[in-house]
């Protein structure tokens, strides 16, 4: 009974204030919508960054001339340092065979002996992976006696880490702006459906309705709003990333929980937009 | 059951109510006289507990305004029914949904409502217009939707704030007759008015208030 008032109400709620609940739901949906693409763009870049992390952080090369206590006496200073979680030692030997699968040419048909250095592979422990540290900590080893040359991915993996970062900053920033632009929107449309509804609603209370009665349709509203407002962006984010798919395939990974939370967002922000317009206008 | 005790409330404009201390008991029907802007209106929304007092206290049944919550003020308003001057009927409906909507909105289920519906349209002699709008009926005839609209969840005191204000002295002493009625089944009534030819002509007990401080109960 009383629910059944209340979505009639509510229903009735978005007649009173059309444009505004259209403008509400489409404001709601771009900010959605935007914030899925960076969100999308964040997570795909730190998508690749981990690829990336998880293989080797630093490659060091020995100087050819060392001798297994002088390479293993590198190793342990290396290993001494705070930021290595772990080192793998890599042989001439392993080198080269591994130059073979990359290159598919076996390598002592066109050379003599093996030219590749012995190597170590440096894993970084993972509050030490920021480039600054990467840099930091391959100057270290640079000076390190019998180290020949450091090689980490700095200007790719910096590139990347930049881009995460401004997209990270970006999302935050766009969430920040949704939420207060969806709270916004909402809240003003539940003012001017209250307003409209003043009569009613004053005879509601002077009968003896309770608040959470009386306001109940405009919380239903709101949620309505952000509803539509989810899945209009769902919609639109799913449309361009069949677009990206069709022109770049496996260019990008969709997040699954895409439209869950979306809808979850939208919900979210409707409900709370028209709890702030309960508090402030009825 | 109801009483007012040495109450005050100020507006910032420098209107309001002070020193009113009063009673109105079981079955009692009161008229609270004054001029225009004596705060007569004031007293009836410290009664349904719309203005609560500054200094004094309220006690209406078992609420009393020092302690009661706001969230149990809409329980106080259950047990009263309140008529205004201008009707305050909702334009979007007829008759009978005016009146369903009191009960509706405070959960009674439907069958109970059509019931008590029907019947507080009887005590104001409206059962053959509550298909009618609001705004196809005369003054007088808003007036008694809006009794029984007051009237239907049976209250146990009925407010009246200038019921008769906006209404001709015939009609008027229609409404009058409809409270006199609806008193002599045993509910209380508070009525507000500056007409003092209308408390004249009627038997009840009188307390005049002036400019925020009882004169005469």
């Amino acid at each position: 009974m009383s629910l059944k008032y209340s979505i009639r109400e509510a229903f009735s709620g978005f007649k009173r204030a059309r444009l505004s609940f259209f403008i509400s739901v489409f404001t709601i949906s771009f900010l959605l919508f935007i914030i899925s693409i960076f969100f999308t763009l964040a997570m795909n870049v730190n998508q690749l960054i981990d690829v990336l992390n998880a293989k080797i952080d630093i490659q060091v090369f020995l100087s050819t001339i060392l001798d297994d206590t002088e390479i293993a006496q590198v190793g342990s200073t290396i290993n001494s340092l705070d930021q290595v979680a772990n080192l793998e030692f890599v042989s001439p030997d392993q080198a080269a065979k591994m130059f073979q699968q990359e290159f598919g040419e076996e390598l002592f048909s066109i050379l003599d002996d093996n030219p590749l250095p012995a190597s170590f592979n440096i894993m970084l422990k993972e509050e030490y992976r920021t480039i600054e540290n990467i840099e930091q900590l391959a100057n270290t080893i640079m000076k390190i006696d019998g180290v020949d040359e450091v090689e980490y991915h700095s200007e790719a993996l910096g590139l990347l880490l930049k881009f995460s970062r401004i997209a990270t900053v970006i999302s935050a920033l766009l969430l920040i702006v949704v939420v207060i632009g969806s709270l916004f929107v909402v809240s003003n449309t539940i003012r001017l459906i209250v307003i409209s509804r003043k009569d009613i609603i004053n005879t509601m209370r002077l009968v003896g309705a309770t608040r959470h009665f009386i306001s109940l349709p405009y919380l239903l509203e709101g949620i309505i709003q952000g509803l539509l407002g989810g899945l209009i962006a769902f919609l639109f984010s799913l449309g361009l990333f069949a677009f990206v798919q069709s022109q770049w395939p496996g260019l990008l990974t969709t997040p699954e929980y895409l439209f869950y939370g979306l809808l979850l967002a939208g919900v979210l922000f409707g409900y709370i937009g028209s709890l702030v317009a309960i508090k402030r206008y009825l | 059951m109801v009483e007012l005790q040495n109450v005050k409330i100020k507006y910032p404009t420098g209107d309001g109510i002070e020193h009113i201390s009063f009673k109105v008991a079981p079955g009692e029907m009161v008229f609270l006289v004054g001029p225009s802007g004596a705060g007569k209106s004031t007293v009836l929304k410290c009664v349904y507990m719309e203005e609560l007092p500054q200094e004094g206290h309220v006690t209406v049944g078992e609420y009393n305004s020092l302690f009661i919550r706001k969230k149990d003020i809409p329980y106080v308003r259950r047990r009263l029914g309140v008529v205004f001057q201008d009707f305050k009927l909702l334009n979007d409906r007829d008759v009978f949904r005016n009146v369903s909507f009191a009960l509706e909105v405070i959960g009674v289920r439907n069958k109970e409502i059509k019931k008590r519906v029907l019947r507080a349209l009887a005590d104001v002699g409206l059962s053959h217009k509550s298909r009618k709008y609001p705004d196809e009926l005369s003054g007088g005839e808003q007036q008694r939707v809006a009794i029984a609209r007051a009237i239907v969840n049976e209250p146990y005191l009925l407010l009246a704030d200038e019921p008769t204000g906006n209404l001709d002295p015939d009609t008027a002493a229609g409404i009058m007759d409809i409270f006199k009625r609806i008193h002599a089944r045993g509910t209380s009534i508070l009525i507000a008015t500056h007409n003092t030819d209308l408390v004249s002509r009627y038997k009840a007990r009188v307390v005049k208030i002036k400019k925020g401080g009882i004169l005469e109960v």
